[in-house]
């Protein structure tokens, strides 16, 4: 792949100590396709902000705090953790693809383990990248009609940086093409896919109340 | 004019050797926790367990200490009441050769009270070192040195209750400190001895001083957490069992014995020093009583206003603000908030909500974990409110 | 309660430190020579760990270890003390090789259905 897609990197300032290995405009100057975002600490995090960054386009979003048990105010960590484990609210929504976030718990001498896992977790997400780009060709192929009448994006399933909006629609695209060829006969139609991406298109404020809700 | 200008060029190179040695210090303590982490994971790093340490050993420390209690009798002698002596001495002699396991509970006690106070020192030297302990923790750091005090000041009654002649050699001196003091030093120890010599009321004086404290801890304790949401007060179980197995392991190899019996009419003068507890008569027996309580009092007053001290080397905290149109009440902020700086109060009439959230700024430590807990965009840090985040991540997000 | 072979690990280090640790009280009550009233000799011999103690009893390198101690009275005690303190060094051992999570610096999240 040419070009890969952008990567959302949100970081607790007190964590892996990053600042070394930024260039001016906040990106990694080794990965400039990564960029980072510095937070007070790392509870201060939403999961709305990843969803946001998935939604936007972002191939994935990988969030740093500090070692659990380290936190300098005392339990942000693990509040981000929780939340992003679904132990604690508000969390994902049900439709954010799970495989696109990663987190990390690093003190700040461990930039060298940072560097090493986004590294790996990039080319997971590049690999989601390609599968999905399949997938998605295969799924307007065999059963166009609701994707369609979702999201137009899916039909031009060739052109991979395009797909701005599809980040939302992975999940159903890839849980549904690869293992089963017979679910996503069955499940387009259904009511649960089709409420949770009419609701990524509505307010925030109706989302963030699905969110506390479930 | 001058003068201000020389103050500020002096303040600036304290400050500059303060910052560097803090930041080397922070250093250290971070590489030594790194490498316990490859060892054991953070889930058993004891240093991420540093404040409940001691915590652990007070419950030891109570638990030994009752059953040493239940045989422990406070007199210097009870002649009147009975043939034999029985008094505090012959009391801890009893419990250690003749009680099964009295001597291992005796030692536990003793070096359960060591370890604690080692433990104090090495949370408030991490909790320095990884600056945790000023502006919205003054509190836990003001407590904390009064906890201290007051730990040093309860394990130094214990060696009073063992009645040997080290005891009567440290009471002596005590009464000689506190004779020195102006004012205050009579009343002081009147109420020290329990009268104005050493008595049997001396001793039952020392062992409700030894367990008065001992309880008067837990309301310390309890400011030292109260501004704390779910304080860290229980290490791991591995960790427990480590930290008891330290003990056993120091009474095995350094049993706990009595010197002699404390005689009224002998002059001891030597003693062993146990450097968690006596380091303050050993200093008092090497300088004069004027010195000694100068620069204790003078330690102990730096301890304390040290948060304040260091005022100017970070920046000030600004405080989270709600955003009352947006606040549904929903309380995610209040349970999360770390330091318990969020109250839910009742709404203003008129509005949809029953509860609303209010910041109390003081306690405020502006680590914006509220904003992580709130799914309407309710709260927020002026200097980095979350719109701008989003913002920032949607403009990268889609530029590529 | 038990779920997998981490529980059944953890089940069997924890009977092993408590036989481990009642095991030894009489041993080290009773003079650290494996001579037994009656009574606990029948109960040794049920359990079929007699043979220990006799061998304990006669372990040189054991018993000036154990008496390496500095206590004057009530020996056995603070040798149990120093058992004491190896059973449950090796429980936290045990407890922190069979409780540590080798991911711990990082969390995936899991796929929902």
């Amino acid at each position: 792949m040419a070009q890969s897609k952008p990567v959302i990197t949100l970081v607790c300032e007190r964590a892996a100590d990053l600042n070394s290995l930024l260039d001016s405009k906040g990106n990694l100057a080794e990965m400039p396709d990564v960029h980072v975002v510095k937070f007070p600490c790392s509870g201060m995090i939403q999961p709305l902000m990843i969803e946001a960054a998935l939604k936007a386009g972002a191939g994935g979003v990988i969030v740093c705090g500090c070692q659990i048990g380290d936190c300098y105010y005392r339990e942000g960590n693990k509040m981000i953790r929780d939340r992003l484990l679904g132990e604690r609210p508000p969390g994902l929504k049900k439709a954010t693809d799970r495989r696109r976030i990663m987190a990390l718990w690093l003190s700040r001498m461990q930039k060298q383990r940072f560097i090493a896992e986004s590294k790996e977790f990039i080319y997971r997400v590049q690999a989601l990248d390609i599968q999905e780009g399949i997938s998605a060709g295969n799924k307007a192929s065999a059963n166009p009609a609701p994707t369609v009448a979702a999201k137009p994006a899916v039909t031009a399933p060739t052109a991979a940086p395009v797909v701005d909006s599809s980040s939302t629609s992975t999940p159903t695209a890839a849980t549904t093409s690869a293992p089963a060829a017979a679910k996503p006969t069955i499940r387009p139609p259904t009511t649960a896919t089709t409420p949770a991406t009419e609701k990524s298109s509505s307010t925030p404020e109706a989302e963030s109340d699905k969110t506390s809700s479930t | 004019m001058t003068s201000s200008v020389q103050n500020e060029s002096n303040d600036n190179w304290l400050k500059q050797g303060y910052n560097h040695f803090i930041d080397i210090a922070n250093k250290i303590t971070l590489a030594i926790e790194d490498g316990i982490n490859i060892a054991v994971t953070s889930k058993y790093n004891p240093l991420y367990y540093h404040g409940a340490l001691p915590q652990f050993y007070l419950w030891v420390l109570f638990l030994s200490g009752l059953l040493l209690f239940a045989y422990y009798v406070p007199t210097i002698d009870n002649a009147y009441l009975s043939n034999r002596l029985i008094n505090a001495w012959t009391s801890v002699q009893y419990i250690t050769n003749s009680i099964p396991f009295g001597g291992v509970i005796r030692g536990i006690h003793r070096y359960a009270g060591d370890a604690m106070v080692l433990f104090i020192f090495l949370h408030a030297i991490r909790v320095w070192f990884t600056d945790r302990y000023r502006q919205y923790r003054w509190i836990q750091w003001v407590s904390g040195v009064v906890l201290l005090l007051m730990v040093l000041f309860i394990g130094q009654t214990g060696y009073y209750l063992v009645w040997d002649e080290r005891s009567l050699l440290l009471t002596r001196m005590t009464v000689s400190a506190l004779e020195a003091l102006p004012i205050i030093g009579a009343p002081l120890k009147a109420w020290f001895l329990n009268g104005d010599t050493i008595t049997n009321l001396t001793l039952s004086n020392f062992l409700f001083i030894h367990i008065g404290l001992s309880f008067a801890l837990l309301f310390v304790l309890w400011l030292h957490y109260v501004r704390m949401t779910r304080p860290v007060i229980t290490p791991p179980p591995a960790v427990n069992f480590v930290l008891v197995g330290i003990l056993l392991l120091a009474v095995f190899l350094v049993p706990i014995t009595s010197g002699k019996m404390a005689d009224l009419n002998s002059q001891p003068n030597t003693y062993e020093v146990d450097w968690f507890f006596l380091f303050n008569y050993w200093l008092m027996s090497h300088m004069s009583l004027a010195v000694f309580w100068v620069s204790m009092t003078a330690a102990a007053v730096i301890a304390t206003i040290l948060p304040w001290l260091v005022k100017n080397v970070s920046p000030p905290v600004i405080p989270a603000e709600v955003v009352i149109s947006k606040c549904t009440g929903c309380s995610l902020c209040y349970r999360d908030c770390p330091y318990q700086a969020i109250e839910m109060v009742p709404a203003p009439a008129g509005s949809r909500f029953k509860l609303l959230a209010t910041v109390n700024i003081p306690r405020c430590s502006s680590c914006g974990i509220c904003v992580g807990a709130c799914a309407f965009d309710a709260i927020d840090l002026p200097q980095l409110p979350d719109a701008n985040v989003l913002s920032e991540i949607k403009t990268f997000a889609e530029a590529k | 309660m038990i779920k997998g072979p981490k529980d059944i690990l953890i089940l069997i280090l924890a009977l092993g430190a408590l036989a481990v640790s009642i095991v030894f009280l009489p041993w080290s009550e009773l003079g650290f020579t494996g001579n037994f009233p009656d009574w606990l000799s029948a109960v040794t011999n049920y359990f079929g760990v007699n043979k220990i103690f006799a061998e304990l009893g006669t372990n040189k390198d054991l018993i000036s270890l154990v008496k390496s101690s500095d206590a004057q009275h009530n020996l056995g005690d603070y040798a149990y003390s120093l058992f004491l303190f190896g059973v449950i060094t090796a429980s936290a051992i045990a407890i922190v090789l069979v409780g540590k999570e080798d991911n711990a610096e990082k969390t995936v999240l899991e796929v929902k259905k």
